[in-house]
């Protein structure tokens, strides 16, 4: 953890000079058109300018880094490490995001709202003050109020999924 | 332009939608108080509700919740030291020392009539600029939007971070994400790998959304003391009345003045918003006071300042926004997709086309900025109660009223997974220290550049050069060219006066 906060920018930097190079890759294979009218500046042109502007600035960006991971070596390391956020949380908040949105469709939106609001409830809220009862009412009649606010009010269409 | 300003009043008169301006204003005031909650994920809430409405509903609603959003940090910024948006930063500088000599009210009070002074001077900037700027814009053809579009680009990758580099790097990444998807001109498929969803590109809502309403939920799920509402002491705000006296008032009168031109002035330039004016409206007013040495330890000076130019700021943001069809900051980039939404194209024949809406929106503003005022001060308990509602029961709402935005753009789950994978690269990008406001512009700014590049050859029969004998396109290219010399030798500068202290 303290390597890896150490190399931050580096990492960053060499993650999007990849980046810049997997784009440019990608501009090969994107379809030119030649037929009557066509102009010097056809549909890969633009992305090109893009990947290799991108990939200077990737690589200034990497030079600086590296001079300035050069100049000063142990220091800014005291940076209150209690600051740092919660990765833990934060990855549950982003799992469970991801299997509300997987099976939206095939369960329905009023179901698995109101679990989806309950589990992040859980998640979220620090383990002595968890009022399992309040979270269960909240995230049911929430769901319900959203779905028929939105289908019936707005008429917006939502997945219904098993129940319809 | 009156009859039609007056026109646009009455319509506000109607039973919907005064009632959906002071849902909006109530609303927004509450994002804008509540930190962790902000403008965009105001509106970006509130998106699925305007699908079903008018195109003036739906635009008075969304503006009411930009306006009372706005206004409402200054509650928190007060009270709990904390700004409610980025928007209220400078407000804490005397607005918290303010509290703790016991003026809470009075700096409350004070916040809340600079607000809607602020929203009515940029109201005004937005009435008389606007149409001459979109009479002047009428004659811009490909060439000119290309250069305008170049300009926006450099100025906001120079001016919205610490780091030049960073800042275009992030403005790059967001013209790639805008390569996505059929090109223009020729339709030739661009980066879709063979999905069909990726054919359309992603929608602008998918990735304002993602970056600034999903990331800023990740990051108040990793922060314990945001979630638990740490840090909350009790002021009293048990007094009657404004709060202040008429003879405080009118002492503000240059501040307020100057402040809101700063804010209608840092609006108009695309990408930077209300977190920037107010901070820079707040060491101007410092530096040209008489008594500069007061400033932090709570003076209204300091709250004026800051929440005047906050405001002004959405005035002066909307107009590249109606004329030119380039968002001024993030909260009206989710405008111009409200705008997009409803088969609305703004740009300089809005102005000719659908004088209606122009002026419903200035008269939206309008209202909303008055409703405003009641509101805050009538609802000022309701409000700080809201304020002590746990986190963790709000922001799972949250998420699902985003995922029924993202869903009913299109009736597909690929647009919330969309707002999931952006929320997750805005949130990664901030832990790497990118900017992430070039990147939206980038994604707005983009397609712009490209189409207008493409179009513009093709009138002058691939002739590069006309993009610079034009003398508005011209000039703007000059202008854009200097203002990346200007930044670079400001980060020079900074760094060896950074040396020499050293």
């Amino acid at each position: 953890m303290e390597k890896l906060k150490k190399n931050k920018p580096l990492v960053g930097a060499l993650f999007l000079l990849v980046l810049a190079i997997l784009y440019l890759l990608g501009a090969n294979t994107i379809h030119i058109y030649k037929g009557a009218g066509a102009s010097s500046v056809g549909s890969a042109f633009y992305p090109r300018v893009l990947g290799w502007l991108l990939l200077g600035l990737c690589s200034i960006q990497v030079f600086t880094v590296l001079k300035q991971m050069k100049a000063k070596t142990v220091e800014e390391n005291e940076e209150a490490s209690e600051n740092l956020p919660n990765y833990i949380t934060i990855l549950l908040t982003i799992v469970s995001t991801g299997v509300y949105i997987a099976l939206l469709e095939p369960i329905g939106f009023l179901i698995m709202s109101a679990l989806y609001v309950f589990a992040l409830i859980l998640i979220l809220s620090p383990k002595k003050k968890r009022k399992l009862v309040f979270a269960a009412l909240l995230s049911l009649t929430s769901s319900i109020i959203i779905y028929f606010l939105f289908v019936k009010g707005f008429s917006l269409v939502l997945p219904s999924g098993i129940l319809g | 332009m009156a009859t039609l300003f007056f026109q646009g009043v009455m319509a506000m008169f109607s039973l919907k939608i005064f009632t959906l301006l002071i849902v909006g204003v109530g609303v927004g005031i509450i994002f804008g108080a509540v930190p962790g909650l902000t403008s965009v994920m105001a509106i970006a809430l509130f998106l699925p509700v305007t699908y079903g409405l008018s195109p003036i509903e739906g635009m008075s609603i969304l503006m009411a919740l930009y306006v009372g959003s706005v206004s409402g940090g200054l509650i928190s910024a007060i009270l709990l030291k904390m700004p409610g948006t980025p928007a209220s930063i400078a407000t804490t500088f005397d607005g918290h020392p303010m509290a703790e000599k016991g003026q809470a009210y009075k700096a409350i009070g004070i916040g809340i009539i600079f607000s809607f002074i602020g929203t009515i001077i940029s109201m005004l900037a937005l009435m008389f600029i606007a149409p001459v700027l979109a009479n002047f814009a009428i004659k811009f053809g490909p060439h000119e939007y290309f250069a305008v579009g170049i300009f926006s680009l450099t100025l906001i990758a120079g001016l919205a971070g610490k780091s030049l580099v960073k800042g275009l790097i992030t403005a790059l990444l967001g013209m790639m994400v805008g390569t996505i998807g059929t090109a223009p001109i020729d339709a030739s498929l661009r980066y879709t790998f063979k999905s069909l969803n990726l054919r359309t590109g992603f929608d602008i809502l998918i990735v304002l959304v993602g970056l600034y309403a999903i990331n800023e939920v990740l990051s108040s799920a990793g922060n314990k003391d945001l979630m638990e509402n740490k840090n909350m002491t009790r002021y009293s705000v048990t007094a009657k009345g404004l709060g202040f006296t008429f003879k405080e008032f009118w002492g503000q009168k240059w501040n307020a003045l100057i402040s809101g031109l700063i804010g209608v002035g840092i609006g108009i330039l695309p990408g930077i918003g209300g977190a920037t004016s107010n901070i820079i409206s707040y060491s101007v007013s410092k530096n040209r006071s008489k008594y500069p040495e007061l400033y932090g330890t709570g003076i209204i000076d300091g709250v004026v300042a800051s929440e005047t130019a906050n405001n002004a700021n959405i005035g002066g943001a909307m107009i590249p926004l109606l004329t030119l069809g380039i968002p001024g900051d993030a909260a009206t980039a989710m405008l111009l997709g409200g705008l997009i939404i409803h088969g609305i194209t703004p740009g300089p024949l809005l102005f000719t086309q659908s004088p209606d809406i122009v002026y419903g929106i200035l008269a939206a503003m309008f209202i909303s900025s008055i409703i405003m005022v009641f509101m805050e001060y009538i609802g000022l308990k309701g409000f700080i109660k809201i304020l002590e509602v746990k986190k963790y029961y709000l922001l799972p709402i949250i998420i699902v009223l985003c995922g029924v935005g993202a869903y009913g753009l299109n009736n597909r789950t690929f647009d919330i997974w969309g707002i999931l994978i952006f929320g997750i690269i805005g949130f990664t990008m901030k832990a790497f220290d990118y900017p992430l406001a070039p990147m939206i512009m980038g994604f707005v700014l983009g397609p712009i550049v490209e189409l207008n590049l493409r179009r513009g050859m093709q009138y002058s029969q691939g002739n590069v050069l006309e993009f610079f004998t034009r003398p508005i396109s011209g000039t703007f290219i000059v202008i854009a060219l200097l203002s990346i010399i200007f930044s670079i030798v400001r980060g020079f500068l900074t760094k060896s006066k950074q040396k020499t202290t050293n």
